[in-house]
């Protein structure tokens, strides 16, 4: 049995000795965790909505009649280099897509030649996803002799990056109070564990442990009823995400980056929890 | 060995040791005797490092107080063995687990190596074969000589006993003492403290040089 094995075990044992603490701290972190967790689910599906959405985030570059169709292409090849897949409608496509949207032919003779301009249809690349960004490009684009107008939804932008910036607002300030709790619930723990089991540190102590080894497995603890109670927090957000998937629309679960990341936190602020109880207790040894 | 220089110790108002002068050498074997309350365990927390005088000097091997961090104390007691009156043995463990630990403190991890240097302690104690046996399924003798083991096993030069006989009936407890004398024939100093003064006499005669603790002070006995 190597050290890490030894600790692991000791870890164990202890987490099995006092069953009745270690449940109710697995619950009670379960509980505080389940809480962020509800928020990201929120966020996945949030963000996978605004996707979505943002894919019909473009800008329109309207070209001047009197372009020359190589200019034109040198432009749109310009911005394909630098901000993303741009496609170029020409005055007849613009024509016709009018007239397919517009449906009555009626109306169509009423207007006779056709008034459209040609353009040039730019995707941006995500990262160019944000109202600045496409302000700046816009102005750009401007400009240039062979454009006429630039036009992209900006104040639908600007609302779209607002609620992004106050979904992630909210995560944060939940995910910082919830973190607070999860850390003192953690630190309480290990402090009862540590007067649960002081006649054992002071054997251990007597016989030579240093701090190091006295602290490995009550940190280790830590660590594990976080990362269980991480876990048991996700498989209950599975069953809010089965409950709640398809009524009325359909969710998404949390991707298994989030999911690994939510985990690896939890084990974090056990072990940072683990270390606040020992500050004190240490000094005791 | 040991040297304490003008050492005093106080809890409160109570005086544990006042201004005491004391020296153990290698090779010796030494017994503390005094009444309950007379600083006997004062004596052992300080050379366990477990606390600090308030005033003087303890050195224990190359460790000296006052400039010892956690770290320096932890280091001092592995070079220990200590023997409890209680055993202090872990009751959820074996005896494997409970010698072993010392062992795992030291820093050996080896399984082969642990088991065989815990079997070979145990058996210097008179328990071979009872590695997997539990506290719960020995007498108080037979805890004891677990204790001893555990405080033997990294070999120490210096084992310190407070009242190990304490809970034993005189034939378990003559056992423990035939063992700790054993255990310095082959070349451990021993620091022996008790407040039985027929067990104090005793040892004298078997060459134990015996020191007298009253009221926080400390008497040269003389050998026997």
């Amino acid at each position: 049995m190597n050290r890490l094995s030894y600790f692991l075990a000791e870890a164990w044992r202890g987490m099995w000795h006092h069953r009745s603490l270690t449940l109710t701290a697995i619950a009670s972190v379960a509980g505080a965790l389940l809480t962020i967790g509800v928020f990201l689910l929120f966020t996945a599906n949030a963000q996978q909505a605004l996707t979505s959405l943002g894919d019909r985030r473009e800008l329109i570059v309207y070209l001047k009649d009197s372009a020359a169709l190589e200019e034109v292409q040198a432009l749109r090849a310009r911005m394909e280099g630098l901000y993303g897949p741009a496609t170029y409608v020409s005055k007849q496509e613009a024509w016709d897509e009018f007239a397919r949207e517009l449906g009555g032919d009626e109306l169509l003779k009423a207007v006779g030649e056709n008034p459209l301009p040609a353009s040039i249809r730019l995707r941006l690349r995500p990262g160019y996803l944000h109202f600045a960004a496409m302000e700046r490009i816009a102005d750009s684009l401007a400009g240039e002799p062979v454009v006429e107008e630039v036009r992209f939804g900006g104040e639908w932008v600007r609302r779209l990056d607002r609620f992004t910036a106050g979904l992630t607002t909210i995560n944060l300030a939940v995910a910082l109070v919830v973190a607070l709790g999860v850390l003192l619930v953690i630190a309480n723990t290990i402090r009862l564990t540590v007067v649960a089991r002081r006649d054992l540190l002071r054997i251990l102590a007597l016989v030579g442990a240093g701090p190091g080894f006295l602290r490995a497995p009550l940190v280790i603890e830590g660590v594990l009823v976080a990362s269980l109670a991480a876990l048991v927090a996700l498989a209950l957000l599975a069953g809010v995400w089965l409950g709640l998937d398809g009524r009325p629309f359909p969710l998404v679960y949390l991707p298994w980056r989030w999911a690994a990341v939510f985990v690896a936190a939890a084990a974090a602020l056990g072990c940072a929890g683990s270390f606040l109880a020992l500050v004190t207790v240490s000094r005791k040894h | 060995m040991i040297r304490l220089t003008h050492v005093s110790q106080r809890y409160g108002a109570q005086v544990a040791l006042d201004d005491v002068n004391f020296e153990v050498h290698a090779g010796d074997f030494c017994v503390v005797l005094g009444p309950s309350g007379a600083g006997k365990t004062s004596l052992l927390r300080l050379l366990t490092m477990e606390t600090l005088p308030i005033s003087g000097q303890v050195q224990v091997g190359s460790f000296i107080s006052g400039r010892l961090g956690r770290r320096a104390r932890a280091e001092l007691r592995r070079t220990l063995g200590v023997v409890f009156e209680d055993f202090k043995l872990l009751e959820d463990r074996d005896l494997f687990e409970n010698v072993a630990l010392a062992l795992r403190i030291h820093g050996v991890w080896d399984q082969a190596t642990l088991e065989s240097r815990v079997e070979e302690a145990l058996t210097q104690v008179g328990l071979p074969g009872r590695a997997r046996a539990f506290p719960r399924e020995l007498s108080a003798g037979q805890k004891q000589r677990a204790g001893v083991a555990r405080a033997i096993v990294n070999r120490p030069h210096l084992v310190l006993a407070d009242e190990p006989t304490g809970n034993l009936d005189p034939a378990a407890g003559e056992e423990i003492l035939d063992l700790l004398f054993a255990i310095h024939r082959a070349g451990t100093t021993i620091l022996l403290a008790t407040n039985n003064q027929d067990l104090a006499a005793r040892l004298a005669t078997r060459g134990a040089r015996r020191v007298e603790i009253k009221d926080g002070a400390l008497v040269e006995g003389g050998r026997a």
